[in-house]
């Protein structure tokens, strides 16, 4: 293959086994990811969004976490038979990973400086007062000025807390950086400096990004690709194009009438009836049917298979082999 | 930061005089006093009544109480009455050797218990953790003149390693120390552990994992730092305790500490003796306490924080 794939994963299965029942958060999904290039990862909260991130580095909370299945190749080797010291070598130098919560992600005993010098010192050799020099340049690149790396997290706004979550993953140049909701927590003004600058560190170093978030808005500003994930499947996959513009399983659709109407301010939200199902029993066919305006009886019943339209577009719907079925799209994007 | 120190150091003043005031009232309620310990028979009791006119005794309790702290501040806290030799010398000739063994007993008690616990929190409900539970239940359910018996049968008499009496040499301190460290790391154990459970959870621990960094580090630079707080605190609470000496491994290993010289005191009636050791007792607790809230500040960033405001 003349294209570089940084991300494999193929047929990816997790659960967690609980006293409640088994909740089967990922449920076999298929992602590649090319050098360069970026994939968003859309989706409810639950959708399995997460989870299908910390097993990229083989990372799923044990005992409850069980990855069942799959194989999951960066740079073409398994994440999932590497040994321990190999799994060391390749987080936070093959594959790092933007955290979710800024106020949880960072030990409050150590100095934001220590943080970052640590991935620094482990992955490149260098002497400690090297990585701490690094650490500052590293902070600079974030936008914190130099002064703040020996203040503890305690003593930084949400914000930097998120800068510095994002300079500990950036610090070591991985080939691929899995932002998960790296602007969730931030002001709406600061959002847009934080997706510029890994943005224009992506450039610099040609990184690979799997960016997990419920933002479509973010989605089109920096991915190529997008993955709609629903109760742990990927329901739709295909370039921008496709999925924005020639949308065709009906939970993206949902999905973007969903969306606040800026035009049309006034309209009320159209929210998807229902909710996701629980995760401990999924149904046996498909999995959106319960909640899905197009669903026949037979949705319920068969399980979905991908659908491929072209190359790069992927619908696991049925009902789109039907000559007469179309989604309407209640706005314009 | 000095400001907290010395706010600290200030702080010492009132609780010292509410123990020693406490202390002074309920030896003050106990029948008897030194007069009748010293002169029992051998004088009337009308001639110990007017002794004790003489003496001060009859005055008001809080009369009695300022003499008596106005006299401590000038380094003199009475003689006793059994041993006629001042009770500030009484106290120092045994306080260092009770200080030595509480030392060694809870670094024993530590070495013991960080390392159990640790293992105990880090394999939750398996094999390991019950072993580690199992262990530290025995421990404190041993009783210490037993425990002490046998490290002295097996040390000092069968294989004669090591002294079993006496604090003559460094090698005499290690049996005691074992037999109260034993003792302390029981209660420590399941602290590390419970604290351990809690960090080991924490969001952050994942961060640091998805850096690179080996386990061993997560564990015991990252997750025991943010556990130190309740063990810290449960470790001190222990060598406080310890201060005040302890009368059974005392005896069994004939250690001239200050628990015995505290209830030798108690039976002789020696009242001034009794309320020298106790209020010099807690004045060591006191200062160790003082100590532990200072580390706190060092171990966390946030609570060193809150005291620099």
């Amino acid at each position: 293959m003349a294209e570089e794939l940084v991300l494999d994963i193929k047929d990816l299965v997790v659960r967690y086994d609980t006293d409640a029942g088994s909740v089967k958060a990922v449920n076999g999904i298929n992602l590649k990811l090319r050098r360069k290039r970026s994939i968003g990862l859309v989706g409810e909260t639950g959708a399995g969004k997460t989870t299908t991130a910390l097993a990229i580095l083989n990372l799923v909370p044990e005992p409850a976490g069980v990855i069942k299945n799959g194989s999951i190749l960066v740079d073409g080797k398994n994440i999932l038979a590497m040994s321990e010291s190999e799994l060391q070598k390749t987080r936070g130098k093959g594959v790092s990973m933007i955290f979710q919560d800024p106020m949880t992600a960072l030990n409050p005993v150590f100095t934001v400086g220590e943080q970052i010098a640590e991935s620094i010192r482990i992955h490149e050799g260098v002497s400690e007062k090297e990585a701490m020099r690094r650490a500052v340049e590293m902070l600079e690149i974030v936008g914190i000025a130099a002064n703040r790396v020996n203040d503890y997290p305690h003593q930084l706004s949400g914000g930097m807390k998120q800068r510095v979550v994002i300079a500990i993953a950036l610090a070591c140049r991985a080939k691929l950086l899995i932002a998960d909701e790296p602007t969730t927590a931030l002001d709406v003004t600061i959002q847009a400096q934080v997706l510029e600058l890994i943005r224009s560190y992506r450039e610099k170093y040609d990184t690979a990004m799997l960016l997990i978030t419920h933002d479509l808005g973010i989605v089109a500003e920096s991915c190529d690709e997008v993955a709609v994930m629903y109760a742990g499947n990927i329901v739709e996959y295909g370039t921008l194009e496709d999925v924005f513009n020639q949308t065709k399983h009906p939970y993206t659709e949902g999905l973007f009438n969903s969306l606040p109407n800026i035009i049309e301010r006034r309209s009320k939200l159209t929210p998807i009836p229902g909710m996701v199902p629980d995760p401990t029993e999924l149904p046996e066919g498909c999995v959106f049917a319960e909640r899905c305006a197009y669903a026949t009886d037979e949705c319920g019943k068969t399980v979905q298979a991908d659908q491929w339209l072209s190359d790069t577009h992927m619908v696991r719907c049925s009902r789109y082999c039907e000559p007469d079925f179309n989604i309407i799209r209640r706005i314009k994007t | 930061m000095h400001r907290y120190v010395f706010k600290r150091i200030l702080l010492l003043i009132p609780i010292m005089l509410a123990v020693s005031f406490v202390v002074y009232f309920i030896v003050d309620l106990a029948p008897g006093d030194d007069i009748d310990a010293i002169y029992g028979n051998e004088l009337t009791a009308e001639q110990k009544d007017e002794l004790r006119e003489e003496l001060g005794y009859n005055d008001p309790l809080v009369i009695r109480y300022a003499r008596y702290m106005g006299k401590l501040l000038t380094g003199d806290m009475g003689t006793s009455s059994f041993y006629h030799e001042p009770v500030m010398k009484l106290y120092f000739s045994k306080f260092p050797a009770t200080l030595n063994l509480a030392f060694w007993g809870i670094i024993v008690a530590l070495l013991i218990a960080i390392p159990l616990g640790i293992i105990a929190a880090v394999h939750q409900n398996t094999l390991i953790d019950s072993a580690s539970m199992i262990l530290g239940l025995l421990g404190m359910s041993m009783p210490n003149f037993w425990f002490g018996l046998m490290l002295i049968i097996l040390f000092s008499l069968t294989l004669g390693w090591l002294p079993s009496f006496g604090n003559e040499s460094w090698t005499s301190v290690i049996l005691p120390a074992v037999t109260v460290g034993v003792g302390q790391a029981a209660l420590l154990i399941r602290t590390t552990r419970s604290s351990m459970l809690e960090v080991i959870r924490q969001d952050y621990l994942r961060t640091v994992r998805a850096k690179g960094v080996n386990e061993r580090t997560v564990i015991y630079h990252h997750a025991l730092r943010n556990a130190l707080i309740p063990i810290i605190t449960a470790a001190g609470t222990q060598l406080g305790i310890a201060l005040g000496g302890s009368v059974v491994v005392e005896s069994v290993f004939a250690w001239p500490g200050v628990g015995k010289l505290t209830i030798d005191a108690f039976n002789t009636r020696d009242t001034t003796l009794v309320v020298g050791c106790l209020i010099l007792t807690t004045a060591f607790s006191s200062i160790l306490m003082m100590l532990i809230d200072i580390i706190y500040a060092f171990v966390d960033p946030r609570i060193k924080a809150r005291y620099m405001n």
